[in-house]
């Protein structure tokens, strides 16, 4: 293709310019999301078998914008548990030591445990793909050697792309949690008798958050990691957040009141009801701490067959209900079920850029090759015909082409209105390419 | 070796075809079918800073990033921060959803505005700027509309029932002396309106004791239980006195009813016409020597039923009317038909009249020698009503009495020169009493008597001055003309060649409901093959046993009428538009040149557009009104608006020949070529732009800014003056009673397929929910209209529609406010999705195993008869350059198991 002279002109180097900015956006979660089971969604991955109907559970959840069966729902996050398998939760159900291994190396634990080798395994995957490692654990603060700040028992949640984007922004992040349960009858006497793993805690939430990563953050294997700490006291240091992955791994043990009685129904290999009235393949923890499992209850005369009647977050729950039952319990009861936010975060959007700068002098495109330009004279249109000799030629610049080197057309530009040039002006165009 | 390097034979690129179906709904609840223009847009995300806001909310989020900073500060100096990041919280909360993320693009429905808007400015790009690019790909692309109607018959709550077409019919016109085919294509659209409710006969051509046309319900229903096929029953001669609904479906010829005879009243079969479907109907009968008497229907080119009739003719001369569209029923004998078309009408209406001598009351002067005999021999005695000449004193002035004595009404005769040569007398103050008469004539012969004048005050308070003789010698003499009151606002007036007849003297109560065309009445027996042939095209000639013709073809000249200019006046004029310019350039009103499209062809007569016409209405202070608002006050013109609709009869193609008799009045009829074209009616250049002002009213506080007051689209109520205000504020003289749709291209992708655009209207205004419009398009950039399930019209482009640009366009002024309360959209998008495929070949031998330290040679199964003894998992594939930066990655959905006698083909799709 021919260039014809003056309508093109060379680029030079000086004139290309490559740029990155980030662009942020706030993003809202808001606390029924997470609660409501409309917005919160399931997949029935795990499967038991034997004993009773079996438990049916996910390996984790997801939560929505919406009602999550609408085609325009977006998923935000997805939320699991996780146990370290040298970790005191793991060890507790085998007496304090680690659980025993078959001869194809599986890990065996006591029939009063569900899902345990699955929240290993979702713990191990985590840490192989947060600390390169996957049998690393987790500390908070990060780098601390010391067992207490060891994450244990972690709550994994992992922000979709969607909304993370390229990254969450520092010191942006903030949680709103309950660390303390609904109150139950033996917590207070006061309380009434009923369950409590199902109660939305009434308790005022601790705000967790980010702030001081701009001054602690660490680069490690999956990219930058800062320390989440307790609002009320920003020493105490409750989790992780991974800017890059969108990853947040809360300490359970310290977000948690963990030695705080519970109680209610969860999923369960039992083939019988545990009262007479639940369904099989329940479970009762936490009730009545008058009844042994087995043994006559002398409120109703039903024979029970009931869990500990001392069961604790920690390590009861964490380790006899399955993932479902655990992810339901924080999210319907620990995130409230208000229209409040639950927690809140800046992501960012790295956007590189092109600048082409089309500067264009007095002396040049002030005439145009398009033929209705000139009269079937071949003169320049002027505005009053017959002054073609005194007025001064101009042009209107709507668009902008951007050529390679052998005058292929690549990119085109349109101005949002056209601009008058003259030989009395010089402009600099500037076209900006985002990708 | 883990790397394999790709040749060009490696990569293929192809091309995916999309079609994504889009529906779009708009009514007065709203939008439904908007895009997101981020499709993944969420509540939950806002903006920081909202984008170019520098609002009080802007400043209200700034402060929120203000607050975080604030927030980390205090976090430095302190280590309880929860109370500071509680309220960050809340404030996150109260901020709104980003405005950005939340932008929704919707299919815009616009007219053109009366204003200088972006509207006008999108008008004026497609009709200059993109009809002319795609002109040479669509023949819509004109801007003018196909001359192809059918005539729309409808009742409903707000609609009057009592309408027709009425056309004169003077001396036995219309009627077939002895043999007679009745010819008609005809669709019936509507059904009742509940189960419950019967279906009333409604008649489609009546000629009072000569024949009537009915279209009566059969007895299938649709799964509703509504009538959905039906019948034609035609009663002749005596028989005609019946009311179509009182005759029997099950015995049409039984009994006498109401003493009349039903002998000659027949029926074709039952459920031969179907409901939206177009049947081209035929009844012929050739006299008693064709068959023995015997005449028959004939349905869609086949025999549907023979009847007999005994007599020899069905004639029955005199002054009558044919009525289309519904059934005259005379009550009294005050009924007479001829009265639809009194002096006074007929004059309004620029119609024939039955009174020709009688002049029009109306006209301030009418002019003596109009109403004189001709010749020019002097001392004949003249008559004339109130219209008497010669004013012998100019400027005297009389005061006179009248009324009852109790209370003497005083009021002047004032002889009055105005201009020179133009005398006249103002009567002002009378009252229209018979006392006000009768005072006048006296007082006049009083005056006037030593003049030859001699009045009289007639049974029906006419004043009649007789006595005038023409001087001798004198062909014209100057006759100056008189002020006369209107002879129909006296009290008991009921003159019948001035009035028409009261509405307790008839009944039009068999309101058709159905569209037709092609209506032909011969007086001739036609056999099968002409009626067939002339079912399919329209006639070229007219040929001497046609008597009635209507096809509706849109003609350029009416008669000279009351033409509205706004709402509240009127002027006599012509018209040879499909719409009123006047009234649309004007102050943006909408009504239909229904003359225009209703000329019969056989006579040139024009019919009575009974209840389907506005007249000027009383201007009443009060809020603004824009034109439309008050025109539709008028549920006339809402029908009359409706009944000429785009044809979407496929089984018929017209003949324009007809049209081209007419050359002098062809630039109606002409392409963007400027050559003549009967089958298109051009709506460009329809205001001359001569007399165009260089300003005018274009501040909403003043009308008439420049000019004077003169009618505004935003005060109608102003007189028109001689400028048209929407012409003068955008200079543009082509039509604007046309509609836009415009979708953007998030909804189609690269063009609209062709073939798939549907657009609907399920409630056309003005028209109660009963008239419907279905527009598809014909592959070609046409729309057309789509409603029967009979072969559809495709040719018929009442629309152009642009499908790379999304943009469809109602030429049509036929359809009133295409969507104005609500309409459906679908169509399919075209989209092309390229894709690069990358094939990746995996030999046998090769990747067996991994450079992954963790790697560790295993077997790869337990099973005895596997030979290897190393494998390894492919998780995923990189894409490297020739510089080996990794440009793109693959990951597999479950890791693959390679063995060394394993052989893959890894095929990535990369879409662009």
């Amino acid at each position: 293709m021919a260039l014809i002279p003056g309508s093109y002109k060379d680029l030079s180097d000086g004139d290309t310019r490559i740029t990155k900015s980030t662009l942020n956006q706030l993003v809202d979660v808001i606390q029924e999301d997470i609660s409501g089971s409309f917005t919160r969604r399931t997949y029935q991955v795990f499967v038991t078998g034997g004993i009773g109907p079996g438990v049916t559970s996910s390996l984790f959840q997801t939560v929505y914008d919406q009602d999550y069966t609408l085609q325009t729902a977006n998923p935000i996050f997805d939320m699991s548990v996780g146990l370290f398998v040298s970790g005191n939760t793991v060890q507790t159900v085998n007496n304090g030591n680690p659980p025993a291994v078959d001869s194809a190396g599986k890990l065996l634990f006591p029939s009063q445990s569900l899902m345990m080798r699955e929240k290993i395994d979702i713990y191990k995957q985590f840490a192989k793909n947060l600390l390169g490692n996957a049998d690393s654990y987790f500390t908070s603060p990060f780098d601390s050697t010391s067992d207490n700040d060891r994450i244990d028992d972690a709550l994994f949640i992992s922000f979709k792309r969607l909304f993370a984007r390229d990254r969450i922004k520092k010191e942006t992040f903030a949680l709103r949690f309950a660390t303390t349960g609904a109150l139950s009858y033996q917590d207070d006497s006061g309380e009434p008798k009923g369950p409590t793993l199902w109660t939305t805690s009434e308790n005022t939430p601790t705000i967790f958050t980010d702030i001081g990563a701009a001054t602690s953050t660490r680069r490690t294997f999956g990219g930058d990691v800062a320390d989440i700490v307790n609002a009320s006291n920003t020493n105490s240091k409750v989790g992780l957040i991974f800017y890059e992955h969108g990853t947040i791994i809360l300490d359970l043990k310290k977000v948690l009141s963990g030695s705080q009685h519970c109680s209610g129904t969860i999923n369960a290999m039992n083939a019988i009801s545990p009262d007479g009235v639940l369904p099989v393949g329940t479970m009762v923890i936490g009730q009545n701490v008058e009844s042994a499992p087995g043994v006559t209850d002398p409120d109703n005369g039903i024979a029970s067959r009931r869990g500990n009647p001392r069961a604790k977050y920690i390590p009861d729950l964490l380790v006899s209900a399955s993932i479902d039952d655990i992810v339901d319990h924080i999210a319907t009861t620990r995130f409230s079920s208000g229209s409040l936010t639950a927690m809140t975060f800046q992501n960012s959007t790295q956007i590189n850029s092109t600048l082409f700068f089309c500067r264009v002098s007095a002396d040049e495109f002030n005439f145009s090759t398009n033929p209705t330009y000139t009269d079937s004279n071949g003169r320049i249109r002027v505005i009053d015909v017959g002054q073609e000799s005194t007025q001064r030629s101009f042009t209107f610049p709507t668009t902008i082409g951007l050529h390679n080197g052998q005058g292929d057309l690549l990119a085109v530009a349109k101005l949002s209105r056209p601009i008058e040039k003259n030989d009395e002006r010089d402009i600099t165009f500037r076209v900006r390419l985002d990708f | 070796m883990s790397i394999i390097p790709l040749s060009i034979d490696n990569f293929e690129n192809y091309v995916i075809k999309t079609h994504t179906h889009r529906t779009f709904s708009s009514s007065s609840a709203g939008h439904a079918g908007e895009l997101r223009v981020f499709p993944r847009g969420s509540d939950i995300e806002k903006d920081i800073v909202p984008p170019g806001d520098n609002t009080a909310s802007s400043a209200v989020n700034q402060s929120l990033e203000r607050e975080r900073h604030d927030l980390l500060y205090s976090a430095s100096l302190r280590t309880n921060i929860s109370a500071i990041v509680d309220n960050y919280l809340n404030e996150i909360n109260d901020a709104e959803s980003s405005r950005s993320k939340q932008k929704r693009v919707a299919v815009i429905r616009f007219e053109p505005s009366s204003k200088y808007t972006k509207d006008t400015g999108r008008k004026n790009t497609v009709k200059q700027v993109l009809f002319p690019y795609y002109s040479n790909l669509y023949r819509s692309c004109d801007w003018a509309y196909p001359n192809y109607h059918s005539i729309n018959f409808f009742t409903s709550s707000d609609v009057p029932s009592s309408s027709a077409l009425i056309y004169p019919a003077p001396s036995g016109r219309f009627l077939p002396q002895g043999p007679f085919t009745f010819e008609f294509w005809i669709n019936p659209r509507y059904s009742t309106d509940n189960v419950s409710a019967a279906f009333r006969a409604g008649t489609i051509l009546h000629r009072s004791s000569s024949y009537a046309i009915s279209l009566v319900s059969g007895t299938s229903v649709d799964v509703d239980g509504k009538p959905d096929a039906f019948r034609i029953m035609l009663q002749l001669g005596h028989s005609t006195g019946i009311s179509p609904s009182n005759i029997s479906l099950e015995n049409p010829r039984g009994a006498p009813i109401s003493g009349t005879s039903s002998d000659l009243v027949f029926l074709s079969s039952n459920n031969c016409i179907k409901k939206n479907h177009w049947h081209h109907v035929a009844i012929r009968w050739g006299g008693s020597d064709v068959s023995r008497g015997s005449g028959s229907f004939i349905i869609d080119g086949q025999i549907d039923e023979n009847f007999c009739i005994p007599s020899s003719s069905i004639s029955s001369i005199g002054d009558s009317a044919l009525f289309v569209g519904n059934f005259f029923e005379q009550k009294s004998d005050s009924g007479l038909v001829t009265r639809f078309f009194n002096a006074n009408t007929a004059y309004a209406d620029g119609l024939e009249s039955y009174f020709p001598s009688v002049p029009p009351a109306g006209l301030n002067y009418v002019d003596l020698n109009n109403v004189t005999p001709a010749g020019t021999s002097p001392d004949v005695d003249l008559t004339a009503k109130i219209t008497f000449k010669n004013i012998p004193f100019p400027g005297t002035e009389v005061e006179f009495t009248y009324g009852p004595a109790a209370s003497p009404q005083l009021t002047t005769i004032e002889f009055v020169n105005t201009t020179a040569g133009a005398h006249q007398i103002d009567v002002t103050g009378l009252s229209s009493t018979k006392d006000c008469a009768t005072a006048l004539k006296n007082k006049i012969n009083s005056l006037f008597s030593s003049q030859g004048f001699f009045t009289s005050v007639s049974s029906t308070n006419v004043v009649t001055i007789t006595g005038f003789r023409r001087p001798s010698g004198v062909i014209n003499p100057i006759v100056p003309e008189i002020d006369c009151f209107e002879p129909s606002s006296i009290e008991g007036g009921d003159d019948p060649t001035i009035t028409d007849p009261s509405d307790s003297s008839f009944a039009l109560n068999h309101p058709l409901n159905a569209e037709i065309h092609e209506i032909k009445i011969y007086e001739s027996y036609r056999d099968i093959n002409s009626i067939i042939s002339g079912s399919q095209r329209g006639i070229s000639s007219i040929s001497d046993d046609l008597l009635f013709y209507l096809p509706p073809y849109f003609t350029k000249t009416t008669n000279e009428r009351n033409v509205l200019q706004t709402p509240f006046q009127a002027t006599r004029s012509t018209t040879n538009d499909p719409f009123n310019a006047a009234l649309s350039f004007g102050i943006g009103g909408r009504e239909i040149n229904l003359p225009n499209f209703l000329r019969e062809f056989v006579h040139g007569t024009f019919p009575r557009l009974y209840h389907l016409t506005a007249s000027e209405v009383a201007y009443t202070a009060g809020e603004p009104r824009s034109a439309n608002d008050i025109l539709y006050d008028n549920p006339g013109l809402r029908k009359g608006n409706l009944t000429i609709l785009p044809n979407d009869n496929g089984q018929f193609f017209p003949d324009y020949t007809l049209l081209a008799s007419d050359p002098a009045n062809s630039d109606r009829f002409v392409n963007r070529f400027g050559d003549v074209d009967y089958s298109y009616i051009n709506l460009d250049n329809m205001v001359s732009l001569t007399n165009i002002a260089l300003g005018t009213a274009t501040d909403d506080d003043v009308a008439g800014f420049l000019l004077g007051s003169i009618a505004t689209p935003e005060d109608p109520g102003l007189a028109p003056g001689n400028i048209l205000t929407i012409l003068n504020r955008t200079r543009d003289p082509s039509s604007n009673e046309v509609v836009f749709f415009d979708a953007s291209n998030l909804y189609y992708g690269n063009s609209i397929k062709q073939g798939t655009y549907d657009l609907y209207d399920s409630n056309l205004e003005g028209s109660g929910g009963k008239v419907s419009m279905r527009l598809r398009d014909n592959s070609l950039g046409g729309l057309y209209r789509a409603d029967c399930l009979t072969a559809h019209a495709t040719w018929n482009e009442v629309g152009a529609l642009l499908y790379d640009e999304g943009i469809g366009v109602i030429k049509s002024p036929n359809i009133p406010f295409f969507g104005m309360n609500q309409w459906d959209l679908e169509f399919d998008g075209d989209y092309n999705v390229h894709v690069l495929e990358i094939n990746v070949p995996c030999a046998k031998g090769m990747m067996n195993s991994s450079s992954n330290p963790n790697w560790q040679k295993m077997l790869p199964s337990s099973d005895a008869n596997v030979a290897e003894d190393r494998f390894c998992y492919i998780t995923g594939l990189n894409l490297h350059d020739e510089n080996f930066n990794v440009v793109a990655r693959m990951n597999l959905a479950q890791p693959v198991v390679k063995k060394d006698s394993d052989k893959f083909l890894f095929r990535l799709k990369i879409d662009f």
